[in-house]
């Protein structure tokens, strides 16, 4: 399965907007954790230094600044406890590692690095001071590492989290995407032989206990095409039944009529002689229907051998030359060797009614030439003529049964003939275009493309 | 000439004898299958006259009983079964000609005139067709009248072949166009009137009657002068 099929299939796209969802998501979680994580954080540390500061400051009043140096050292000591500096009146440090804030009293931000303390990794602080009541000046702080530390250990295990469920995410769509185009491929594929004429074919059947949305398009899929092919099969019953039920009265039909023939003179003959014609004239039409009929239904079975179209143009052309001569027109030919897989008898008929129309179509002195070839990457028959064309507006409308232009009514013709080239085109995989030759019709039969076939081999 | 009919419709049943009875045809008529194999294993038949479906065995299934029991009778199905693929069946089935409802006497004539002759026609094996001062030279590909050279096209010659082939009997219009163009439908031009004159403009000689005539309303005929 090619990665772009996946890729621009609805799972995987839901999938992509699920993780971006959740890749915001965790971000906007990261960023307010952190925030509330620094206000609690601050707020206990705030606490802690206000509740230091106060307890030193009842110990000056009470026991003087030496008994303040005294627990300031011992404090000190603990690590992770917090950090002081002691200052006496004249502004001499008396104990405590701070650096001296130079601030007013109050919350400050320190930088303590190694030209302060030896060996101490550089540190952000905060720090309270406050004047004794002695004159001396009392700092207490406490380093933000921690803090910070927690706070990148939050944002750490929040990226991993987020990235983890957008992967695992992508991964999980990204196989039920593609479990879920296989199954709609069944569908697909099995959608594709059926236009293509293979009535049989059904989308693949599962029966889970849990149907899921595509078990039911397949079922009603199905459903559909089972009464398309009762449909299907029902029309040729009614074409073969027809054959049979209107070709015996038809045989009686023209059994009397010969009978009338044999032993009648003048009038009664001419008159008997003309509604044989017409008999033939409804048989050839009932023919063509039939024959219709035969080629858009699959009852046939598929016949198709390598057939030249070089070769059976040539034939039809050889067939044809005198017959179009004789009627004062030319037929001039370019017959390139290109090979399809076909039935001969059919695409002798399609090259013959293509001929047979501009034979009839056209004015005595028209050209008409017949080409086999690659065109634009398709084995095609092209039969053109300079003759009226037909107008581009009826062009999709002389394809259908029994339509004839305007200006063809008077010549003699089923108005079936190009609707059973047009079958013999879809039979083939072919199209069927009619296009301007400037002046003129340019019919021409487009076969699937050589490399478009080979493609389809394994 | 002995003609076999197993035809299940009375009428076109009757009205075959009727017309080949003129064409001093002796013509049995039997109305199913069963009985029509039986008869035609018992009788030496020169042609039989098959409908497609019968009742009690299908006409393709008779004479597929027939083929299998070296029966080398010929066999014309007349049936309604006109799609191109009933007629692929019929013939490879054992037939050897096949023409569809309704049809014409002089059509179902001409063809069990072709059919009856068949087996002891040697011609279709020889190398050399005579008819007259024409011969054809069927290795060669070469046409001669008399000590002219003719220069056929390749489509004339295969006309010339087939009216050499049936010489001295009617071929009609829509047995040429399945056998020398290989026509599976009719198509609404002249192309055999136009070819078979043609062909007349090569062959004959100028001052003396067509060595081909044409049959009014049926076909035409090949015959020596």
């Amino acid at each position: 399965m090619r990665l772009s099929r996946l890729l621009a299939s609805t799972g995987v796209r839901l999938a992509f907007v699920q993780a971006l969802l959740l890749i915001t998501v965790f971000a906007v979680a990261g960023s307010l954790t952190k925030v509330s994580v620094k206000l609690v954080y601050r707020q206990e540390l705030h606490t802690r230094i206000l509740g230091e500061v106060s307890a030193l400051s009842a110990i000056s009043r009470t026991k003087g600044l030496d008994a303040v140096a005294r627990v300031v050292d011992q404090d000190a000591r603990h690590p992770g406890g917090l950090e002081y500096r002691l200052t006496d009146a004249a502004g001499r440090a008396v104990a405590g590692d701070l650096p001296a804030t130079g601030a007013a009293p109050g919350w400050t931000y320190l930088d303590w690095d190694d030209e302060v303390v030896p060996g101490r990794p550089f540190e952000d602080l905060i720090v309270y001071t406050q004047p004794l009541p002695d004159g001396s000046t009392l700092t207490v702080g406490q380093g933000l590492a921690e803090e910070s530390a927690l706070r990148h250990a939050l944002k750490r295990t929040l990226f991993w989290c987020g990235a983890a469920g957008a992967g695992l995410g992508l991964i999980l769509s990204y196989l039920f995407a593609r479990g879920a185009l296989r199954r709609i491929d069944g569908v697909v594929v099995a959608a594709r032989a059926v236009s293509a004429g293979q009535m049989q074919v059904r989308a693949p059947r599962r029966t889970p206990l849990l149907p899921d949305d595509i078990d039911e398009l397949g079922a009603t899929f199905n459903v559909m095409l089972d009464e398309i092919a009762t449909l299907v099969s029902r029309v040729r019953w009614v074409s073969t039944d027809i054959a049979h039920d209107l070709r015996t009265p038809l045989t009686h039909v023209r059994q009397k009529l010969e009978r009338i023939k044999r032993d009648a003179d003048g009038q009664a003959l001419a008159t008997a002689n003309e509604i044989e014609t017409d008999v033939d004239e409804l048989l050839r039409t009932f023919d063509a229907m039939l024959r219709l009929a035969e080629i858009e239904n699959e009852t046939g079975g598929p016949r198709s051998e390598k057939v030249d179209l070089a070769e059976v143009a040539g034939q039809i052309a050889d067939a044809y030359r005198p017959d179009i001569e004789a009627g004062g027109r030319r037929l001039d030919l370019d017959l390139q060797h290109v090979e399809v897989d076909g039935e001969v008898d059919l695409l002798t008929q399609a090259i013959a009614n293509l001929l047979d129309n501009a034979m009839r179509h056209t004015p005595v002195g028209a050209r008409i030439r017949l080409r086999t070839g690659m065109l634009a990457d398709h084995p095609s028959i092209g039969i053109a003529d300079d003759g009226p064309g037909i107008p581009e507006d009826q062009r999709e409308a002389v394809l259908q049964r029994f339509y004839r232009l305007e200006t063809s009514r008077t010549t003699p013709g089923s108005g079936l003939g190009l609707a059973i080239v047009a079958a013999i085109a879809r039979r083939h995989g072919a199209t069927l275009r009619l296009a301007y030759a400037g002046p003129g019709l340019d019919a021409a039969l487009l076969f699937r493309s050589q490399t478009a076939l080979a493609d389809r081999q394994p | 000439m002995r003609v076999l009919v197993v035809e299940d419709d009375l009428k076109t049943g009757a009205y075959v004898r009727e017309g080949l009875g003129d064409a001093d045809c002796s013509v049995d008529l039997v109305l199913d299958g069963e009985t029509g194999l039986v008869r035609a294993r018992r009788y030496p038949f020169d042609v039989l006259i098959v409908d497609r479906m019968l009742p009690k065995l299908d006409g393709l299934a008779l004479v597929h009983a027939l083929r299998a029991e070296e029966v080398r009778t010929p066999v014309l199905f007349l049936t309604a079964m006109g799609a191109i693929a009933d007629r692929v069946a019929g013939l490879e089935g054992g037939g050897d000609d096949y023409l569809v409802k309704p049809f014409s006497m002089e059509e179902l004539k001409a063809r069990v005139g072709a059919l009856a002759r068949r087996p002891a026609m040697q011609a279709r094996d020889s190398t050399t067709l005579w008819v007259g001062d024409l011969r054809l030279d069927r290795l060669e590909r070469a046409a001669r009248l008399g000590a002219r050279d003719i220069d056929l096209l390749p489509l004339q010659f295969k006309l010339l072949e087939f009216l050499m082939l049936n010489e001295g009997r009617v071929v009609t219009r829509t047995m040429l166009l399945e056998r020398v163009w290989g026509f599976s439908f009719d198509p609404r031009t002249n192309i055999v009137e136009t070819h078979i004159s043609h062909l007349r403009a090569k062959i004959d000689t100028p001052g003396s009657a067509s060595l081909i005539t044409t049959v009014r309303g049926t076909g035409y005929r090949l015959r020596a002068p």
